[in-house]
């Protein structure tokens, strides 16, 4: 497990300085953090593709944006993920929760539990599901990084309940 | 008027360095025609989402102008956009409806906006200044009001423009995506630091956050090297 804060200070370490998303209970604790995080914008957006605008627009200022987002919210992204994020290479960091993972959770969330992974493979973009084990948590934030930087290609880190408390 | 009317009237009162992000479809075809720059963005995809991005660079770039053209359609397919900018209402941010009632680029279906007031939600969730213009030469006084150097009007602005139907032959945006977007950074990565003016105010209720983000990250010395960054990462 992974603390919020120690989580938080990782992606501001990375130089991630623009934030934006809509809530899932998951990200709870880091979008609270992050929204009192007085050095920092967390923009509250209307919906999980309008947040994906307003990142590309602070990619575009030179900024380094992250988009938090429940994987329902993906589901209604996956359009502008397609014909703006993979079509200009946006290289935005999506931290994405996990709701329905192994089909143990409320019935709006199953389907698109099952769907989440695979529908990011099947459009393109990498993403991975971060570990329990905060040395592995660690790497893996390490590698999206590495994506971002030196491939400029937006990549997803997908979150479990419990991984990041 | 026209769509390439209002679109030429707005593009002739730009001095040149502002940032315009034009909504998909016709609206970023007439832009290109008229007037292709490094400092435009053509959305080419993505319907709706021109006021996100424009709202996203407004944000992180408060002394540079962002001007973003959109459709009513595009417009309608994000109307929580218009909360969002409302709410934080970046001053350095003007946005203009090209209001035809319709999805023209598609063959002229209908959306709602012939009896849906746009610009009373535009006031309504907090833009400063609105204004509704039906012919040219109301589109060229609001615009040089707006845009003029001199301006003292304060933004966010909403200037909805009533188009009429009818189109023209116009080409498709021969740029490739990345091509807009590489063109894009590296000409924000050449604008000096000399060239900075005072950052605009951001006002929102929330007021407290921005005033630490204005003085800590938007420090000229800080906009200095997220030049460097961008122009290391195009080399
Ligand atoms: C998500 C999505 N839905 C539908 C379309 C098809 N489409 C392209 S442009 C357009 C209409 C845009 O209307 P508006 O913003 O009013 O601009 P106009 O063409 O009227 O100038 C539509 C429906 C699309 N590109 N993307
Ligand atoms: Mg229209």
């Amino acid at each position: 497990m992974t603390s919020t804060k120690d989580f938080c200070v990782a992606l501001k370490e990375k130089g991630f300085d623009f934030y934006t998303g809509v809530p899932c209970s998951i990200l709870k604790g880091v979008i609270n953090y992050l929204s009192e995080d007085l050095d920092l914008p967390y923009i509250p957006a209307t919906r999980e593709d309008e947040a994906i605008g307003i990142a590309t627009g602070a990619y575009l200022a030179g900024k380094k944006p992250v988009v938090l987002m429940q994987n329902s919210g993906m589901g209604n992204s996956i359009g502008t993920l397609a014909s703006l994020v993979l079509l200009y290479e946006i290289p935005l960091l999506l931290l994405i929760s996990w709701r329905g993972f192994q089909g143990r959770d409320a019935p709006e969330h199953i389907l698109m539990g099952k769907s989440t992974l695979k529908l990011l493979v099947e459009i393109g973009v990498p993403a991975r599901v971060l570990p329990k084990e905060k040395e592995k948590a660690e790497e893996t934030l390490l590698e999206a990084v590495k994506i971002i930087n030196e491939r400029s290609l937006p990549t997803a880190i997908i979150i479990r309940r419990g991984v990041i408390e | 008027m026209r769509r390439y009317e209002a679109i030429e009237e707005i593009t002739k009162e730009l001095k040149g360095d502002e940032l315009v992000i034009s909504a998909n479809g016709k609206i970023s075809r007439e832009l290109f025609s008229i007037r292709d720059s490094a400092c435009n963005f053509y959305m080419l995809g993505s319907m709706g989402l021109a006021s996100s991005i424009g709202f996203g660079l407004s944000l992180s770039l408060p002394y540079k102008r962002v001007v973003v053209l959109d459709g009513d359609g595009n417009l309608l397919m994000n109307l929580g956009s218009l909360a969002t900018i409302g709410h934080f209402a970046p001053s350095n941010l003007l946005h203009f409806l090209l209001d035809n009632e319709m999805h023209a680029s598609t063959g002229g279906q209908r959306t709602v906006s012939s009896k849906v007031r746009l610009e009373e939600i535009a006031r309504a969730v907090g833009y400063k200044t609105v204004k509704k213009v039906s012919s040219v030469q109301e589109l060229r006084t609001v615009v040089s009001e707006i845009l003029g150097s001199d301006s003292e009007r304060e933004g966010p602005s909403f200037v909805l423009a009533k188009i009429e139907s009818g189109e023209r032959e116009v080409p498709r945006v021969s740029h490739e995506p990345q091509f807009i977007k590489k063109r894009f950074l590296t000409n924000l990565s050449n604008f000096t630091v000399t060239q900075l003016t005072t950052p605009n105010r951001l006002t929102n209720d929330r007021a407290g956050k921005f005033v630490v983000l204005k003085s800590v990250n938007f420090h000229p010395a800080r906009i200095y090297l997220q030049r460097l960054h961008l122009v290391t990462k195009l080399d």
